[in-house]
């Protein structure tokens, strides 16, 4: 039954691609029959790295080879399992990558027991493992199963330098661009939803650590009447939100000294600020329970092929590029290869990084312009103050941008400021300035809140931002010449309460090809292209 | 003409939800609307080992998301009664108790499933007690009792499915009117539900019993107290601390 099955489709390759069966090395060879009719382009990895024979394999601590990687082994090895299983009776020796549902392996072979399986191929590799790419792996399985194979690579699984970890934590709906406002509100029913949606099943249910204290956006005269115009658009798309007046704001905050402020808005239900560990940690425990395999290593090469039949003319006349391959390097410095169908790159603050692997931003046309993302370092001043606002305070935005919060209930307080563009600190390292907080920080919250003058500098900590320099906000969507990269990034802060719906919105572009939930056309990767910034309108 | 055709439509619809909760036929779709984004569990969700029940036979893990729809906020019988009536329509139903104001007796129930309450929108008559313990209210719940402008009384004790979220909601639902708030055995409350708390700022009196083991309840009592200035918490033992404090 088995022969008959092989020698039949072998028939059929034939008919179809034309190529006969004595022309080909072998019809498993993947490679080499679908490089017929298609140039390949610059070729930033070698295949000798491709699939390293056993002898090299016991030599480093690895992987196992995983017998039906080739997918058309897969789908060869899945016809033969269902005919013999129809026909005698056996079970599918088909290993899954990841585990079953009930938590265990479902047949280990006894042979590869060490170490485990490498994704030599693959339907979506996902770069970055933060919470966007872990967002974005949860909802792909979730809604996928087993019908696709999602691999994440992440350079650090201990996340040291991860924007995700090092975040505040905070989470509103008041922004001025609707988009924003709908994902964060999605965010928000997400975190809510999340001991439900995120439990496993034999470990505890997540627990968010949910602060709804809202937030609190002063604005002087200057910037009152923006002010306005965003909250007019927040209660429209059903965010609860409140404007008040400095009086009004004077009478519920009586520690808020209310010099210069002429109004504010304050988040009544649904803000507020949380773990983000808790998020990201919850998010890759549930992804890998639903079969994702997290790869330990970085993203040093990507091979394209250039679809000759596939053309973009708009002044230039660019072939459209296919992704196809991507060198690993492990962190004990093996180059492995991973084919891929599809890339999605959340690498946070590095996105340009790897832009640049692909030739966005080297290139002609709509290939000069590149990813504009690139790591920005701020601080988080965590202060002691005893005398301070105390329980009923909210996050504070002061209009020149200062923040703060209340952390835990021993007189806490986390603080910080974006710095201006001139005095941008270096992104080597993630050491801390403490010059700024005395000479920037500490000058506007002690004017703000009369009790922080007499305030200690507790500890501090630095982390990127993934700045998007076109206009800080995220860049969500295909790159118009790479046929089968998405990119999700360049979210310049916001990006912890925007994970759960950008996760959603790439998984609906995935596997429906369009929008359902939220439509984030507009922050495409084209209004790069076309100079369109969608800036988020501050308040002064 | 028009009154009696407003009423049918109430009766009708008070029939449907009747006939609803006892099918439990709902199911939780994703809503598109911007104003109503609700995350829906789609098909091919993990159910680990119970992926062995049949499929049709509903678990009782699912009684939250079968009851969302019929338990949130509903235009049209707002439309028909008026926010204060519409609440209570919604909590006498389900076993819960209203009482208006300047009225003695509390609207609830009773022994044959009947109670009294106006089909249509009666001005002037608000809530101002509602006495929500043997609701089993969830986070949808709470949205069909807002705008009630004159609430001052709200007991949502032991109701198991009361979360951070949902004191959240009640924080700015009640925030200008609330002066007694229940919610004794709410196991889902953690202390970050308790500190939001001190945004109710007419809050006079909280029955905390049944929650001594959330972190730092004690100093969180203590903290409430100094925000709050009316108000007396019941049910935790917080008193000694303070006591020992002074001497």
């Amino acid at each position: 039954m088995y022969c008959i099955t092989r020698t039949s489709l072998r028939r059929l390759g034939e008919q179809w691609t034309g190529v006969s069966y004595s022309q080909v090395k072998s019809v498993f060879e993947y490679s080499d029959v679908s490089r017929r009719g298609l140039s390949s382009s610059s070729t930033t990895c070698s295949d000798r790295h491709d699939d390293p024979p056993n002898s090299q394999d016991n030599k480093n601590q690895n992987f196992r080879r995983h017998k039906y990687a080739n997918p058309l082994q897969r789908t060869i090895g899945i016809l033969s399992d269902d005919v013999k299983g129809f026909f005698f009776g056996v079970q599918s020796r088909f290993p899954t990558t990841g585990k079953t549902l009930d938590g265990g392996d479902p047949r280990p072979e006894p042979q590869d027991r060490l170490g485990e399986v490498w994704p030599s191929h693959c339907d979506v590799l996902v770069v970055g493992g933060g919470v966007m790419g872990s967002s974005i792996a949860y909802h792909l399985k979730e809604r996928a199963l087993q019908g696709l194979n999602v691999v994440v690579v992440e350079e650090d699984p201990t996340y040291t330098r991860a924007s995700t970890v090092l975040s505040v934590g905070g989470i509103r709906q008041q922004f001025s661009v609707p988009e924003n406002i709908q994902l964060s509100m999605y965010g928000m029913e997400f975190l809510r939803k999340a001991p439900q949606l995120l439990g496993v099943e034999g470990m505890d249910p997540p627990d968010m650590q949910f602060n709804p204290h809202g937030y609190l956006t002063l604005a002087s005269e200057a910037g009152v009447h923006q002010l306005e115009e965003n909250y007019t658009l927040q209660r429209d798309l059903g965010a609860k939100v409140d404007f008040m007046s400095a009086a009004q704001l004077k009478d519920k905050f009586p520690w808020l000294n209310t010099d210069g402020v002429e109004g504010g808005v304050l988040g009544l239900e649904n803000e507020g600020w949380f773990d983000p560990w808790s998020l990201l940690f919850s998010l890759r425990r549930k992804a890998v329970s639903l079969g994702t395999q997290y790869v330990n290593g970085r993203v040093t090469g990507l091979e394209s092929q250039i679809l000759d039949d596939a053309i973009l003319e708009t002044d230039y006349r660019s072939n459209v590029k296919n992704l196809r391959k991507a060198e690993i390097t492990l962190a004990n410095g093996e180059k492995r290869n991973i084919h891929f169908a599809i890339l999605v790159l959340a690498a946070g603050a590095w996105s340009g990084e790897i832009g640049r692997l692909v030739g966005i931003g080297k290139g002609d046309g709509v290939m000069a312009a590149p990813i504009p993302v690139e790591p920005r370092k701020r601080y988080v001043y965590c202060v002691h103050a005893p005398d301070g606002p105390g329980l009923n305070s909210p996050l504070v935005i002061d209009p020149n941008g200062t923040y703060f919060r209340r952390e835990g209930l021993g007189g806490n307080y986390l603080c910080g400021q974006s710095p201006h563009e001139d005095n941008e600190p270096p992104v080597d390292d993630l050491k801390v300035d403490e010059k700024f907080f005395e000479d920037e920080v500490w000058p506007t919250i002690a004017n703000r809140v009369p009790s922080f003058e007499n305030l200690k500098l507790h500890t501090s900590w630095a982390g990127y931002y993934d700045y998007n320099t076109f206009d800080q906000n995220g860049i969500i969507g295909l790159h118009p010449l790479v046929s089968n990269m998405f990119i999700a990034t360049g979210f310049s802060g916001h990006g912890i309460q925007q994970a759960a719906g950008v996760g959603r919105a790439i998984m609906e572009c995935i596997l429906l090809g369009e929008y359902r939930t939220i439509n984030l056309e507009r922050l495409g990767f084209e209004r790069i292209l076309l100079n369109e910034p969608l800036y988020e309108k501050n308040i002064v | 003409m028009q009154p009696r055709r407003i009423l049918l439509c109430a009766d009708v619809r008070m029939m449907l939800c009747q006939l609803k909760q006892v099918q439990k036929i709902s199911p939780n779709y994703g809503l598109l609307n911007s104003r109503n984004l609700s995350v829906s569990s789609t098909f091919g969700t993990d159910k680990g080992s119970s992926h062995k029940k049949l499929w049709y036979v509903p678990e009782e893990e699912k009684r939250e998301s079968w009851n969302a729809p019929t338990e949130s906020f509903k235009e049209d019988r707002v439309a028909v009664l008026g926010f204060d009536l519409a609440a209570a329509h919604f909590l006498v139903h389900r076993g819960g108790k209203v009482r208006f104001k300047n009225a003695t007796i509390w609207n609830q129930k009773d022994e044959n499933e009947e109670y009294e309450l106006s089909r249509h929108y009666i001005p002037n008559i608000f809530v101002e007690e509602i006495d929500a313990s043997g609701v089993d209210l969830i986070y949808e719940g709470l949205e069909s009792m807002r705008n009630l402008q004159h609430l001052k009384w709200l007991s949502v004790a032991n109701c198991s499915n009361i979360d951070d979220w949902c004191i959240d909601r009640i924080c700015c639902q009640y925030s200008n009117s609330l002066e007694h708030l229940d919610i004794s055995n709410c196991p889902k409350v953690t202390e970050r539900g308790i500190t939001a708390l001190a945004r109710l700022r007419r809050l006079q009196n909280l029955q905390l019993n049944g929650l001594d083991g959330i972190k730092n309840i004690k100093l969180l009592c203590l903290l409430l107290e100094d925000v709050l200035p009316n108000l007396q918490i019941e049910g935790i033992q917080y008193m000694d601390s303070k006591q020992e404090q002074q001497t």
